[in-house]
Parts: structure tokens; C-alpha cells; sequence
């Protein structure tokens, strides 16, 4: 049967919803970080603002926006970016390579996908120590900083000691 | 550091000079954090005197890879860093072409000889003919490896011709 349109313009360009719920989302390097949960739009504007990320069993959703997505193709969703959440659970290493220890928190700036601060566990005590973004040199498989461990324990006693 | 005599001519303090014994069984790391193994050797050109590689052990049943020290950017007490990521590491991964479908697996990587750029990456997948690609078809080297749009992978039963 042919269907009746008011669209104003042609759309068989477009897509609908059901051609993106179910995809997999894929960031920069391949990694495969879930699947298209829901299609966000805004109800005022009308516009498409972003996809919801459906990441598995007993792992949170994960929003991203618009402006983060490259392309959506037949098969997958792929994103111009790096999802900085995938940061958690990484090794940190110093300067030369020593182990500090594991990304157990992080601070965004805002909801951007830019890091403010890491965080690693340290101890069963439940220590934290704290990594500013300028201290971070290369993110990828773990992470490297830019600094010497020695220096990021005076920065982190230069902190607690202004904190008390 | 215990006092010492120095018999030098342009050749750096001792001081400023790195201990290798200190740098052997320590862990070897990629440009992007991957922890590749430990240096279970350090080589040195007897000739010229001057360091040429180490050689990285990966633990059971995994060949060792010795790295040429040009591909290293920093030595510590604490581990080599390196300044790339080793290419003969990507076997196995997965391929997706420029629309996210699966075109197979790394089967075997061609190098230009013995160095760490990709010539060709061969894929495989099941029921399918092994697939050669250059290094120009490939646009990201990541998790898994993504190839450009411009190539349309056209899949081969076993049993076609080619």
C-alpha cells in the first residue's frame, strides 16, 4: 500500500529510530562500546540531541551527544571520540613507568568528554590519590603520566595539607 | 652512590649514568600503555659499544620480540617505555569495514622487513577466502582495526574463483 506524506521534502535519505536501536557503537580506535539503547530528542526543538548506550548486563548507560557521533552507517554507530568512562579500572603509570595503581573515580568537566581529575584507590583503607589532567600524558590501552610518582605524592600532600 | 675514582674522557658522570642490571626483568610498555612483557635481555652492538635492543619475554609459550632501542623513548629502573605500539601485536583482532560490519580476523601481518610499519594485513574469516589489505585501506588501528571508506571488501566463498 503507498503511504500518504506531509514530510515537505523528500525523505528517503533519512532514517528512522529502528534502524538505530540495536546498533553498535563503536568509538575512534574500534572499540565496541554497546548498543544504541534509545534515540534522544529534544521535545522543544524538535531536534535529535543524542543516543543513550546500552553498555551490558550490570553496567550503566552511558548518554552521549550529538556533536560526539561521526557517522551512522548500516551496521554501527561510530563516535569521533574516545569515551573517557572507558578510563576506569586502567593502570596508571608514572613517567618512567612505574606502577601508581587503577583508575577507581574520575572528574569531567561538566558532561563533556574531557577529564578534570583521576582518581586511584590506594590501599584497603580506601586513600585517594589524585591526578590533575596536566599530569596525564597518553591515554590508550592504560594510562601515562608526565610526572615522576615522587612528584605526584607532593602534590597530593600539598592538597590534603591546604584541605586540613 | 659510594665515592669513586673517574677515568673518563667526554663520556657522562657516573651519576648521570643508568644501571642496567637494575633495568633487566622490568616491564616493557607501549606508546599507549600496553604492558607487552618483561626485558629479559639487553643487547649491545659489540663493535660500536652502543645499546641496540632488549629483548622482551611474554611469558609461556609466547615468542619473545626483540625491539630495536630506536623504537625505544625512555629507560628507567623501572621499565623500558616504548615509542610505538608493536604491530605483530594486532593479530587476531578484529576487522570492521567503513560501515561496522565484520570482515574477519588479523590472520598475519606484512611488515617492511624487520620494521614496525604494516605492508599488508591478511583476513580471515570463516567459510571465506583470506583477504589481503594494504596499509592504505586502513584508516584506524585501534581495539580493532577500521578501514576507510573507500574500499568495499568483496567477501569470497572458499569455493569461488577468484
Amino acid at each position: 500500500m503507498s503511504r500518504k506524506s506531509i514530510f515537505g521534502k523528500s525523505f528517503s535519505k533519512t532514517i528512522n529510530s529502528e534502524d538505530i536501536l540495536g546498533k553498535e557503537v563503536i568509538d575512534l580506535e574500534g572499540k565496541r562500546i554497546g548498543v544504541v539503547e534509545k534515540v534522544l530528542i529534544d521535545p522543544n526543538s524538535l531536534d535529535f540531541i543524542g543516543l543513550e548506550v546500552d553498555k551490558g548486563f550490570l553496567k550503566k548507560g552511558l548518554s552521549i551527544g550529538k556533536s560526539y557521533i561521526d557517522k551512522i552507517s548500516e551496521s554501527a554507530v561510530f563516535l569521533k571520540i574516545k569515551v573517557v568512562y572507558e578510563i576506569k579500572n586502567m593502570i596508571v603509570f608514572d613517567k618512567i613507568g612505574e606502577k601508581i595503581g587503577r583508575v577507581s573515580e574520575l572528574e569531567l568537566f561538566g558532561e563533556r568528554n574531557k577529564i578534570k581529575k583521576l582518581y586511584i584507590k590506594r590501599g584497603i583503607m580506601g586513600g585517594k590519590l589524585e591526578i590533575p589532567y596536566h599530569f596525564i600524558d597518553i591515554i590508550g590501552y592504560n594510562v601515562i603520566l608526565t610526572v615522576k610518582k615522587k612528584r605526584l605524592l607532593n602534590y597530593n600532600k600539598k592538597i590534603s595539607s591546604k584541605i586540613s | 652512590m659510594k665515592i669513586h675514582h673517574r677515568i673518563t674522557k667526554k663520556e657522562a658522570a657516573l651519576e648521570d649514568t643508568l644501571n642496567l642490571s637494575n633495568s633487566l626483568n622490568v616491564r616493557v610498555i607501549s606508546k599507549n600503555g600496553r604492558i607487552i612483557g618483561k626485558a629479559s635481555q639487553i643487547r649491545i652492538n659489540p663493535s660500536k659499544m652502543s645499546l641496540e635492543g632488549i629483548l622482551v619475554s611474554r611469558g609461556n609459550f609466547k615468542k619473545p620480540i626483540y625491539i630495536g632501542i630506536s623504537y625505544v623513548k625512555r629507560i628507567s629502573h623501572k621499565s623500558f617505555i616504548l615509542k610505538m605500539e608493536p604491530s605483530i601485536l594486532i593479530k587476531g583482532r578484529k576487522v570492521l569495514d567503513s560501515k561496522g560490519k565484520k570482515v574477519g580476523n588479523i590472520k598475519n601481518i606484512v611488515r617492511n622487513g624487520h620494521s614496525n610499519e604494516i605492508r599488508e594485513i591478511v583476513v580471515t574469516s570463516p567459510l571465506r577466502k583470506d583477504i589481503i589489505l594494504n596499509r592504505t585501506k586502513i584508516k584506524t588501528i585501534g581495539e580493532s582495526v577500521i578501514l576507510k571508506s573507500n574500499y568495499n571488501v568483496k567477501k569470497k566463498y572458499f569455493w569461488e574463483k577468484l
